[in-house]
């Protein structure tokens, strides 16, 4: 049965520390994956832990199937956990792993046997049954810790970066397995990670958390799209979002947007309030040798990243760029365009870039979206 | 080459002084099993460690003059009482500082620590004085008792725990095991080498305690070896021959366990169920 879990209002405080988490509201409903993204320390993993039942809760209340469990202990909130070293027991088989959970449920020993075995043949690890941790690569050891949270069937999945101590490969093939085994068995799912390639990936939904504080929850596409303040607007893309401080409203024309001494028509005037516009570094198109006369900006290259299908340019920018607190950002003081891989650029060389001006973000003194 | 020289030189130094350690129980076993006369006449020659002639008349008077198996099985009593007691309020107290949470905690730990650099002799008289008042004397209790709560063995489990990954602990309660059943199920099986080498440093400590058996027993029914090894200074002719012998049937037991609880350091790598 696949649980419905809500924070009203949850806040975490560390003895005589900071706020941690600060006044949170979210609802994950039942069936769907929800994905916790936010850089180091901005308080994803307190979350999931404070619904794991491993840390306090300071203030506000959560609920698992609209029971109050802030006072349960983790036992009682029917949930698993995959941790990020896995934390399998270094001294018990893969088949006493995976019983440990019903064991400690009191379930009789041959129903135990039978619900091993089938998460065993359902993760492709009935081989793995008589070894010990340490003889499991990192891969194996990945899907013992699925299964010991699978072979209980909980009311929800907690992962906390289950992925990151894998290489690249593996982080793909496992990602692609976590998601279809979470479609298939349909069970509410909380992931915490840093990396947005899994959480646009994985998620049905995702909460970008930033200081302790919810950002924006949607789904990936519209995260991506319309994203509700600077935070989530430099943080997810890579190369990140080009975030340009714009002249002030009276020294400035509302129906066209500046690059210094270029300037490029709007289709529609700049909202008022706008002090940043974002552009994200796939709006920029080279402008085709035809296209001389029409709204585009020259740019010198200063650095070139060649990624075989396409490739990133840098190039100075004309416009002081908006500095934001975390995320993947260009190299220092630069915009990013993100153009086909032919014809090859070099560094040094001088492009026309167009604008897709349908896809520019504005955004207010605040940081909000307008 | 120079490797190679550097190597012998090594193993030389290293040698020398694994025999310079080693001589004295080399010459306790080999003056057992001398005749009695030959052992202190014999004392400062290479005939000390090489001797020409061996015989076990030593260990024979050994078990006639001396209830030698009554002080063997009071030791055996006392020592595994303190040492497996020991191991288990020991453990739970260092778990309880290095994982539980709760009040006056750094203050037990700093009074942990604080009486851990105090001798036992320090407190012989008060702690004699205090168990006369309650009774205890004469008895296996007294030479128990005091020593199952020891300050060294909880600091060594202490910092043993703080090391373990708190994972394994919490990925226990996660899958339903209570504060003791992890405890017992998780933690203990990863904590093996700890456990053998508090097992070890508490027997080594116990099994030749002289001072407080002679403090608070008077008879052979209760007392441990090393009393027994004293009454044959209160025997006379002193027999070097067979107070050697006798000391080797009194730490041959103490190397038995050595040796087997030596294994536990090397298995059970707490780490190895975690990444890498």
């Amino acid at each position: 049965m696949s649980s419905r879990v809500e924070f009203r209002s949850v806040s975490k405080r560390y003895e005589h520390g900071p706020e941690v988490i600060r006044s949170l509201s979210l609802s994950i409903e039942p069936g769907e994956f929800m994905v916790l993204l936010g850089p180091s320390g901005c308080g994803k993993s307190t979350l999931l832990r404070m619904l794991a039942g491993l840390e306090d809760i300071s203030g506000g209340e959560l609920l698992i199937d609209r029971t109050v469990v802030n006072a349960m202990t983790p036992q009682q909130r029917n949930i698993a956990m995959v941790f990020q070293n896995y934390a399998l027991y270094p001294h018990m088989s893969v088949r006493s792993n995976l019983a440990f959970p019903l064991r400690m449920r009191g379930m009789p020993k041959r129903e135990i046997g039978a619900r091993v075995l089938q998460a065993a043949q359902t993760l492709g690890i009935e081989d793995l049954l008589e070894r010990k941790p340490a003889q499991l690569s990192g891969g194996q050891r990945q899907r013992v810790a699925m299964g010991r949270a699978i072979v209980r069937e909980p009311g929800v999945f907690l992962m906390d970066e289950p992925l990151s101590n894998l290489d690249a490969r593996l982080r793909n093939q496992i990602r692609g397995e976590i998601a279809a085994l979470q479609r298939r068995m349909g069970t509410t799912t909380l992931y915490v990670t840093h990396d947005q390639v899994e959480a646009m990936t994985l998620g049905n939904r995702v909460a970008v958390l930033h200081a302790g504080r919810l950002q924006q929850v949607d789904t990936p596409a519209e995260l991506y799209a319309r994203p509700a303040n600077l935070f989530v607007a430099g943080f997810l893309g890579s190369p990140a979002m080009n975030l340009l401080q714009l002249a002030p409203a009276g020294a400035r024309d509302a129906r066209r947007l500046d690059f210094g001494e270029q300037s490029v028509p709007l289709d529609a005037p700049t909202p008022p309030g706008a002090v940043t516009v974002g552009i994200r570094p796939e709006s920029f198109a080279p402008a085709a040798a035809d296209e001389r006369g029409s709204p585009s900006i020259e740019v010198a290259i200063t650095e070139v990243e060649a990624l075989g299908h396409e490739q990133i340019l840098y190039f100075e920018s004309p416009l002081p760029l908006q500095p934001i607190e975390a995320g993947t950002r260009s190299p220092a003081g630069l915009m990013s365009a993100r153009v086909p891989a032919a014809p090859p650029l070099e560094r040094g060389q001088r492009v026309r870039l167009t604008v897709q001006k349908n896809t520019l973000h504005w955004f207010d003194r605040d940081g909000r979206r307008l | 080459m120079r490797r190679a020289a550097l190597n012998i030189l090594q193993y030389g130094l290293l040698l020398g002084a694994a025999l310079v350690f080693l001589a004295p129980i080399l010459f306790m076993l080999v003056g057992s099993l001398k005749p009695d006369a030959l052992v202190l006449s014999e004392a400062g020659s290479w005939r000390a460690l090489l001797p020409d002639s061996m015989t076990l008349e030593n260990y024979r008077a050994v078990l006639a003059r001396t209830p030698f198996w009554h002080y063997l099985l009071n030791s055996l009593l006392v020592n595994g009482l303190i040492v497996g007691l020991g191991l288990l309020i020991n453990s739970l107290a260092g778990y309880a500082l290095a994982r539980l949470r709760w009040r006056g905690r750094d203050a037990v730990l700093g009074a942990v620590l604080a009486i851990l650099v105090i001798p036992f002799e320090a407190i012989a008289v008060p702690l004699f004085y205090q168990l006369s008042l309650l009774g205890w004397r004469d008895d296996y209790s007294v030479q128990i008792a005091p020593f199952v709560a020891n300050p060294l063995s909880i600091y060594l489990f202490y910092t043993f725990f703080l090391g373990l990954p708190r994972e394994l602990e919490e990925a226990a309660r996660i899958d339903g095991a209570g504060a003791l059943r992890t405890f017992f199920t998780v933690v203990v099986p990863n904590a093996i080498p700890v456990f053998a080498s508090v097992a070890i440093v508490t027997l080594l400590f116990y099994w030749g305690l002289y001072l407080w058996p002679l403090l608070m027993t008077t008879g052979p029914s209760v007392r441990p070896l090393p009393l027994g090894i004293a009454t044959f200074f209160t025997l006379p002719p002193l027999h070097w021959g067979q107070i050697l012998a006798f000391g080797v049937m009194m730490v041959t037991p103490v190397l038995a366990l050595f040796l087997v609880f030596q294994r536990g350091f090397v298995r059970g790598v707490a780490s190895s169920g975690l990444k890498g």
